[in-house]
């Protein structure tokens, strides 16, 4: 039994360097690909590449509603488009954590905030684009609700295993050059199909009488977090919460109560807030193709609003 | 849990570590613990049923070694067989009975039926209870000594390696291995872990791989055209070999390691001339259960029917192995098809013979292989469609095969499957053929040894899938 401990040890030693050698290799070039449709993103963040005057952060609702482009146009300053589909407020800021890591902090911080914002539930949605980045905190702060977690951390190699294909498209990325265009301009892509409400309907379906948004303590804290890093940083925060359709905003039984907090916030830190759920672009469906998102005719519409109303903010 | 995951794997170390380090005389109950724990991992309430045929099971046996007249031996295997038979046959043919008896009754406007049972299939029912009859079998026969110790029956029953999926062991096999004491063997260690790596090479990179391609087709066969379907059988009959040998091979290592020895299961049953030599060489634990219990009993009571008793005896095997594979009318037609099959080697033997004599042999070889596996893959459709319905759809698309280019499919996708085949057929070749030569695994050379493991490890990592279906043996 000696004798296989000894062997077993040395040929453990040998496979683990093989494999963490492996992984260096299959995390470059992932950063390098479009597997997922963040790599780019995640790729500029960690090269210094942004250095951005304005960033817009949020969930789908600042990626594909907020155009850099206009802002640039109209404040002659950088600007770049930090949102995530379909992620928490947690791990927004923890994105913005990893970008004041990397590149120079922003003069603006335009926050796009929501009644279902603040929340800190699992993370499954496109969750593989951060798998590169594991070592940049990801495992200690979320990987108690995530579909990443310290096995993916420890163990090389192991997390690949969550997608058929990754270490293949890691290796093959490893040798060629960086993915130039991902459809996205600075972050921001818009959709421009019509409206569609079979989404909706089924969220009513499903939702009687409403349903209520909550606001979860940690995303809580880490909001408060963003404001004061923002205060520290001399950092201009400015929140913004988008147009939605009306027919969803009623489906929020206490939208009001959640966006209080935000105007209490935005009181108590002497922020700018601007809150369009009241805009009568929300009645108007034919600027939505879903029940949360803007089109890109929407979208037009909202940014000139939008930069008409922070004109006396941002200089 | 399963074989292909990661807390099976930490289960494995543990259990392994735990087994060596225990004195021999309470490895039985290491073994017994883990395997409970095991069990009870996929439903835990489901202890109880296979708890039941232990417990009936070991009385039993105790029970017909004692008894002195034939008829109270006879009755006390017959209440043995009922129970297991029972079992599986309400958790796993109930619904299936009742949906034929339903529809027979409807035509004669009878709308009353029986309820169905909403119950899931226990894991591995199918393996554990042929296991468990083939001891009170035994023990009747006066093959076997009744096992006095209730844990080692018990483990006899339940011994995770092979309790959800085979091989379905026989007790001279198993339980003088469960009495040894099994120090610990460098070679045993080794050659055992060679085996599951080579294992969940065959699962994660050949099997998983190939039921991408093969679960997209078969969702919706009316969506391809014949070229696609006919390249999904194809990978459909590899998929479901490297499945269950990789799952039987993890199981052989598994055991190994700790000094056990299970049945070989699998035998390179792709190179089979015949489907005969076929069942020789496929689910041999299987195939040697029914040959044992259910075939030859049946032939030598209907002997004086002369040929026609081993035809009968023949038809009635393979029909019930059909049925074993599965509660439906797919698994049916799959048996008959394999039973008429064998029916027409057994009635034409001489002919065939005589045939072989006029054609060059490796001419005759060959294509018998190839006609062999294009039964098996005809007769896959069956075993792998949803329904009839759906089979009869994949019959109809293969008409079109070759007449218009695959449409729907990347090329490209396809690459992957095909390097996977290669690497099996090559393998499989050399076993076949060339046993001594080209053991990378066991080189004397250790860089090439230890570079062909390692590499193995790699190409599991790079190419295998680890979400993909669970082992399609699990289901029986």
């Amino acid at each position: 039994m000696k004798k296989f401990l000894i062997k077993l040890s040395v040929f453990t030693c040998i496979c683990l360097a093989i494999a963490y050698a492996l992984q260096w290799m299959i995390d470059t070039g992932l950063k390098k690909t479009n597997v997922s449709t963040e790599y780019k993103e995640w790729y500029e963040i960690t090269k210094s590449k942004i250095n951005a005057d304005i960033i817009i952060m949020g969930s789908s609702k600042a990626k594909r509603q907020i155009s850099p482009k206009e802002f640039e146009q109209a404040f002659k300053l950088s600007t770049y488009n930090l949102g995530m589909d379909g992620q928490n407020f947690p791990m927004q800021k923890w994105r913005f954590d990893v970008y004041l890591k990397y590149n120079k902090k922003p003069k603006y911080v335009i926050q796009i905030v929501s009644p279902q914002e603040l929340i800190n539930d699992l993370i499954y949605y496109n969750y593989t684009q951060f798998i590169p980045y594991l070592n940049e905190g990801y495992i200690k702060r979320f990987g108690r609700h995530s579909l990443l977690n310290y096995r993916d951390f420890y163990i090389p190699l192991y997390k690949y295993c969550h997608e058929t294909g990754m270490m293949e498209a890691g290796l093959t990325g490893f040798f060629k050059k960086p993915v130039n265009d991902n459809n996205k301009y600075k972050g921001f892509l818009s959709v421009s199909t019509r409206w569609n409400d079979s989404v909706l309907t089924l969220i009513k379906k499903q939702n009687p009488h409403g349903k209520k948004a909550h606001i979860d303590p940690h995303a809580y804290s880490d909001f408060i977090d963003l404001i004061r890093t923002c205060k520290k940083e001399k950092i201009d925060l400015i929140l913004v919460c988008c147009p939605t359709p009306a027919s969803f905003q009623d489906v929020i039984v206490n939208r009001d109560t959640i966006m209080k907090t935000y105007q209490d916030l935005s009181n108590k830190f002497g922020l700018k807030y601007l809150n369009y759920l009241k805009d009568p672009i929300c009645n108007d469906t034919a600027m939505f193709y879903n029940f949360n998102h803007l089109n890109t005719h929407g979208v037009a519409v909202f940014n000139k609003q939008l930069i008409s109303d922070l004109k006396g903010e941002i200089r | 849990m399963l074989f292909n995951s990661f807390d099976f794997l930490v289960f494995f170390i543990v259990v392994t570590s735990l087994y060596f380090a225990c004195p021999y005389k309470f490895r039985w109950l290491i073994l017994l613990v883990a395997s409970c724990y095991f069990y009870m991992d996929f439903v835990p309430i489901y202890i109880l049923i296979l708890g039941f045929t232990i417990v009936i099971d070991y009385f039993a046996g105790l029970f017909i070694e004692r008894a002195t007249e034939p008829h109270h031996r006879k009755m006390l295997l017959a209440a043995s067989i009922v129970a297991n038979v029972g079992v599986l046959a309400v958790f796993k043919y109930f619904n299936f009975i009742n949906l034929n008896i339903e529809i027979l009754l409807h035509h004669f406007n009878y709308h009353d039926p029986i309820p169905f049972l909403r119950i899931l299939l226990p894991i591995g029912l199918s393996f554990h209870t042929f296991q468990a009859m083939s001891y009170t079998i035994e023990v009747y026969r006066g093959n076997q000594k009744a096992e006095k110790h209730f844990g080692i029956y018990s483990l006899y029953v339940m011994f995770y390696p092979q309790l959800v999926a085979g091989p379905i062991e026989r007790p001279q096999n198993i339980l003088p291995q469960l009495h040894s004491e099994h120090p610990f063997n460098y070679n045993l260690v080794v050659s055992g872990l060679k085996l599951m790596l080579w294992g969940y090479f065959k699962k994660l990179v050949i099997a998983d791989r190939l039921a991408l391609f093969v679960n997209m087709v078969y969702a919706h066969p009316k969506s391809y055209n014949g070229s696609a379907v006919a390249i999904a059988l194809v990978f459909f009959a590899v998929q479901i070999y490297c499945d269950f040998s990789g799952y039987t091979d993890i199981a052989l290592g598994c055991a190994r390691v700790m000094g056990f020895e299970l049945m070989t299961n699998f035998n390179r049953p792709f190179f089979s001339r015949s489907v005969t030599e076929f069942w020789r060489r496929w689910h041999i634990s299987l195939s040697s259960w029914f040959n044992d219990y259910l075939f030859t009993p049946l032939v030598v009571s209907v002997r004086n029917w002369g040929k026609f008793a081993v035809v009968f005896s023949l038809m009635v095997t393979f029909l019930i192995s059909g049925v074993w594979h599965g509660a439906g009318w797919t698994f049916v037609i799959f048996g008959a098809l394999h039973g008429i099959a064998i029916v027409y080697e057994y009635l034409t033997k001489k002919f065939r013979k005589r045939l072989s004599k006029t054609v060059p042999k490796i001419i005759y070889n060959n294509l018998s292989t190839l006609l062999t596996f294009l039964f098996l893959i005809f007769s896959w459709i069956f075993f792998r469609a949803k329904s009839i319905t759906d089979a009869f759809t994949i019959f109809r698309d293969l008409k079109s095969f070759g007449a218009e280019p695959m449409h729907g499919i990347d090329a490209l996708s396809l690459l992957h499957p095909l390097i996977a085949i290669l690497i099996l057929f090559m393998v499989e070749y050399k076993m076949e053929y060339f046993p001594q030569k080209f053991n990378f695994f066991a080189s004397p050379n250790i860089v090439i040894r230890w570079g062909s493991l390692i590499f193995t490890g790699f190409l599991i990592l790079l190419l295998g899938v680890f979400n993909g279906p669970r082992f399609i043996y699990f289901q029986f």
